[in-house]
């Protein structure tokens, strides 16, 4: 059994462009997660604390690693969770599209969560 | 099923290219074949494999954006919680799972590549990807102490 289902001839839960969006997202994600743990491991001398996030936080490179790291960890986790789900079948036609519009809901708060612990780790006091 | 304007010969083609496509996705065809207990290659295995990892990652994301939501609290209850999470096991457990990290980045980059360049070699690809594994694996060891 291959890793690609268009030989296999299985049914196919994500089309073409489905799958170049997850492709993008990774290969965006690959750059961010390694800025992000390279940061976190030689930037704060391993002891972490708020004013330690904070002063990290100071820098634009940093903010946007983050920022950019949280949507697209956001995105790529959750459209794999779809597809995962989608492939099992659990639901019918009806259950999917309830389905994916409650992960975009949640999607939607995990980003807002992300914002809000930003916004305050950018107010703490050094 | 009825079809409209068409002769015998492409009634039949039709039905021919239907039988070839099943209506079952991969993963119930993967389930299926598990319980029959038939054998399936390497790369049936490594596609859960990929998946379960993902949603390991997954659950640790969520688990991630629950620890600093203590910064919402107040910077003592952050400092409070980064304490706690000053542990030997945790550690330990955060090299585990850079490692199904690793694993999953790998083996993502290893779909893209044999899905866009559809001549590659597959067995030269997996080799390279296990070696590159392998040295992250190797890398990572000092940091468990």
């Amino acid at each position: 059994m291959d890793d690609q289902c268009l030989d296999s001839g299985a049914k196919e839960t994500m089309g073409i462009w489905g799958r170049f969006i997850i492709y993008l997202s990774a290969t965006i994600l690959i750059f961010f997660l390694i800025s992000h743990i390279y940061i976190i491991h030689y930037g704060s001398n391993h002891i972490i604390t708020a004013k330690s996030v904070s002063s990290d936080l100071r820098s634009y490179f940093v903010t946007v690693v983050d920022i950019a790291l949280l949507a697209t960890c956001i995105f790529h986790g959750l459209a794999g969770f779809r597809s995962v789900v989608l492939d099992l079948e659990i639901f019918g036609r009806r259950g999917d599209r309830y389905f994916i519009f409650s992960l975009i809901i949640i999607g939607v708060c995990l980003l807002i969560l992300g914002i809000l612990i930003f916004k305050r780790f950018t107010s703490v006091m050094i | 099923m009825v079809y409209l304007n068409l002769s015998g010969e492409r009634l039949i083609r039709m039905e021919k290219h239907k039988s070839n496509f099943s209506r079952k996705t991969f993963t119930r065809r993967f389930i299926e074949r598990t319980l029959k207990g038939e054998k399936m290659g390497v790369g049936a295995y490594i596609w859960v494999a990929h998946r379960i990892s993902g949603l390991i990652i997954l659950g640790y994301f969520v688990l991630h954006l629950y620890t600093l939501s203590s910064i919402l609290k107040g910077v003592r209850s952050f400092d409070q919680v980064m304490d706690l999470l000053e542990n030997p096991l945790i550690r330990v457990g955060e090299v585990v799972f850079l490692w199904i990290v690793a694993f999953h980045m790998l083996n993502g980059i290893r779909l893209i590549l044999l899905n866009i360049f559809i001549d590659l070699n597959e067995k030269v690809l997996g080799y390279s990807f296990s070696a590159a594994a392998a040295l992250i694996i190797i890398i990572s060891i000092p940091f468990l102490s």
